[in-house]
């Protein structure tokens, strides 16, 4: 019981990844009828976006100090902004001449945006997956402070225990979680030797070092800044869409495109805004789930997690932003409980979601959340 | 006039063309060349570029000495890390630059492709770092100059019994990697067969990044270590998501983690995990000093075992090159099967009747950010 809920924990900060993709696509599909292929590399772009945001103005490195949160901040933004006005810039180039020609055309020049960023990445940034630098160490939470003398050898232990300290680390401080014992088994003395060697030496530097015991289910933080994140994109969403002139004017749009520029409604400025918005979240997806949480960057990394969002934003009904979240986290936590129940179930997983697509669209095409399809294709 | 100068041009170009090719026969300085068909690409470049590096710096050394008649050259080609590419990088070699033999891949599924190609255009491939055990089994025109999966597996089964006295054990596997599930196969055999027990076989797809919903499964079975044999970007993210996590079981692999940028992408988590390796940069043997200072002053890089092991491969081809009868693909055969005694960085290179070759294993372990050697298991 307690593994399922790790389970479904793990399967909800995957999903939270493809939510923050399957946000722009769906919002772009919704305004108009676009899927635009090239979204998985606008996730791609932001992770490299805070890749040098971090590297350059934080002096960041895989192997270096922790940085401060407002460095990944900063690099979220950068990303969030950069790709958001690449993505202004590609439908101001591409999409904007080609919004006559028919969705056919526009889907083969979305695919062909795609492929240009794969490859031209691929020249530019290199081909090789590079290690992202370190912004923060993971810790897990809840967890309890124990004296490290509560750690008794020979006893079995039955909580997991770990030593968080710090060392000093090019002109800052590194964290680092020390494992000591895993939970049913023995405490031997070599353990106990460990940590009080690590606080010993934390001492030394003038470094903390805590010793923290934890239940059997645990959230990294890593997990919870990227849930808060998304909740945080959701809310603002949410008032923007609903409460303002411009949510007003992009709704207006969607409903009925001829109608909404009769009105006055400035049609290419709302496509241009719902562009940068959906690349804005990519971007910030990119660096938070590409970079920080997978801890590498690569030209090619927005294909699969695009292709898993596409498929996320399906289920949900596409064009609807709630369906996109409540697909991606379906999504996502469907992945985690065939990889985990299932013998060899991770080999599973990729084909486990174009399965669900599949049906989803005989079943329901519209989507979990969508609107039925009453328009003529 | 015109028409008379066309059609001497090409005789005068002709009887030229004799005229140094008998220079050539008649100057003992022949040229013999080498393709290698390495992964300069792709997922694997690292080892690829690794060995390009080890065989350039072979080359040099050996065209340097006033003894070596025949000075050799290589023609390096690009397998995109890739079974077909390296289909068409080995057919490459082969028809349209005529080589003599050639060294490579890295990837075992890279060599059995190219194995193919080998056997049907009659050239002789040698590979210096693939350890699936079918590879020599296709014919009498592929070697290995290292040790193959069913001595790695073993070593490791036997270090993690023996040394680190390790009761259970469970097993991932990187499906879609014929080296990975060769290497979990033979570790199987010889840890049950040594009294220990396999909890459970688990397995990742190549490529994959999160190993969340694994780390929480290994933690369920609480193994005493974890037999990892994958390459080192997966592994490095797996290792790292199990100690953020809480799982605190050592993991062991094999010569697939051997990489800098396990360091880089795993960060100091990636402490106190074992590897077997075909060579330790570290070894104190004059001749292992000798080629790490030359390879750091030529590359200003440390060498990986691909380097170290493609290093050797370009000796080992050199002396095939001073016996063979003539300087065709089929003689150079006929010299790679009988090497004898070549003394290399990673150990002796004879061949055996099965064109293998019997060599020590290291076992490293890894620090923050180096390997360090532990202990050395003979065959």
């Amino acid at each position: 019981m307690l593994d399922f809920i790790s389970y479904l924990l793990n399967g909800l900060s995957l999903g939270c990844i493809y939510a923050l993709i399957a946000v722009g696509y769906t919002m772009v599909y919704g305004i108009i009828k676009l899927i635009n292929f090239a979204h998985g590399e606008f996730y791609m772009f932001g992770a490299v976006i805070g890749y040098y945001t971090l590297v350059l103005i934080f002096g960041g490195s895989a192997t270096g100090r922790d940085l401060s949160f407002f460095a990944l901040l900063t690099a979220m933004l950068f990303a969030g902004i950069a790709t958001g006005i690449l993505a202004v810039c590609i439908e101001r180039v591409v999409y904007r001449p080609l919004r006559k020609a028919g969705r056919i055309v526009a889907l083969l020049a979305a695919l062909g945006v795609s492929l240009l960023m794969q490859n031209g990445g691929q020249q530019t940034f290199g081909a090789k997956n590079r290690p992202y630098p370190h912004t923060f160490t993971s810790q897990r939470f809840p967890r309890t402070h124990i004296e490290p003398s509560a750690v008794i050898p020979g006893s079995v232990a039955d909580r997991d225990v770990a030593v968080v300290f710090n060392i000093p680390k090019d002109g800052g401080r590194l964290t680092l979680v020390e494992n000591i014992v895993q939970r049913g088994n023995p405490i031997d003395a070599p353990a106990r030797e460990r940590l009080d060697a690590i606080v010993e030496q934390a001492a030394k530097d003038g470094c903390d070092a805590s010793v923290y015991s934890y239940p059997a289910v645990t959230v990294t933080s890593k997990d919870g800044l990227i849930l808060c994140v998304l909740g945080t994109i959701s809310l603002l969403l949410f008032l923007l869409v609903q409460h303002t002139r411009f949510g007003r004017a992009m709704r207006a749009v969607s409903h009925d495109f001829d109608a909404a520029a009769l009105m006055g409604i400035d049609v290419n400025r709302v496509i241009a805004g719902t562009f940068f918005i959906g690349a804005f979240v990519a971007g910030v997806g990119g660096t938070l789930g590409g970079g920080m949480y997978y801890n590498s960057v690569s030209p090619l990394m927005g294909m699969m997690p695009g292709l898993k969002a596409f498929v996320a934003a399906v289920i949900g009904g596409i064009g609807s932003i709630p369906g996109a979240l409540a697909g991606a986290l379906m999504l996502g936590i469907s992945e985690a409980l065939v990889s985990a129940l299932l013998p060899h179930g991770s080999l599973y997983s990729d084909a486990l979601t174009f399965s669900i697509l599949i049906l989803m669209l005989l079943v329901r095409p519209s989507g979990i959340l969508g609107k039925p399809a009453s328009d003529k294709l | 006039m015109k028409r008379l100068t066309f059609s001497i041009l090409p005789a005068l170009a002709l009887a030229l063309a004799i005229l140094a090719g008998c220079g050539g026969g008649s100057d003992t300085k022949k040229e013999a060349l080498i393709g290698a068909n390495l992964e300069m690409s792709g997922e694997s470049a690292e080892w690829g570029e690794d060995s390009k590096r080890g065989i350039e710096l072979a080359l040099d050394e050996i065209n340097a000495k006033p003894e070596q008649k025949i000075k050799l050259r290589a023609i390096f080609e690009d397998n995109k890390s890739e079974a077909g590419a390296s289909k068409n990088a080995m057919k490459k070699l082969c028809t349209q630059d005529g080589v003599l033999a050639v060294i490579g891949a890295v990837g075992s599924n890279r060599t059995l492709a190219a194995a193919d190609v080998a056997m049907e255009e009659k050239v002789p491939l040698m590979t210096h770092a693939s350890t699936n055990v079918t590879i020599t089994k296709k014919g009498e025109f592929i070697s290995r100059i290292c040790f193959d999966d069913n001595f790695q597996g073993a070593v490791m089964a036997r270090f993690a019994r023996r040394s680190l006295k390790a009761e259970t054990v469970v097993i991932v596997k990187a499906t879609g990697n014929t080296y990975s599930e060769g290497l979990c196969e033979s570790f199987d055999k010889v840890f049950t067969a040594e009294g220990g027990k396999v909890l459970k076989e688990l397995a990742y797809q190549k490529g994959a990044q999160d190993f969340k919903t694994l780390v929480t499964q290994i933690k369920q079975e609480n193994p005493a270590v974890i037999w990892v044999p994958g390459y080192h970007n997966e592994v490095a993210l797996l290792i790292k998501q199990a100690r953020e996590g809480g799982l605190q079981a050592p993991f062991l692999g094999a010569d697939g983690w051997d990489n800098p940028e396990l360091f880089t992408l795993c960060g100091p988590s990636i402490e106190g995990n074992f590897l077997a390796n075909h060579f330790d940069p570290g070894d104190p043997n004059p001749k292992v000093q000798e080629f790490v200072s030359k390879f750091k002053a030529r590359f200003k890089i440390e060498p990986t075992a691909m380097g170290a092991l493609a290093y050797d491969a370009a000796y080992a081809m050199a002396d095939a090159v001073n016996r063979a009868k003539e300087l065709t693909p089929v003689a150079m055969k006929d010299a790679i099967n009988s090497i004898k005694n070549v003394v290399g960085v990673c150990g002796t290179i004879t061949m055996t009747p099965e064109r293998e070759v019997v060599k020590d294993a290291v076992v490293l372990v890894t620090e923050k950010t180096k390997f360090k050697y532990k202990e050395t298991i003979k065959p």
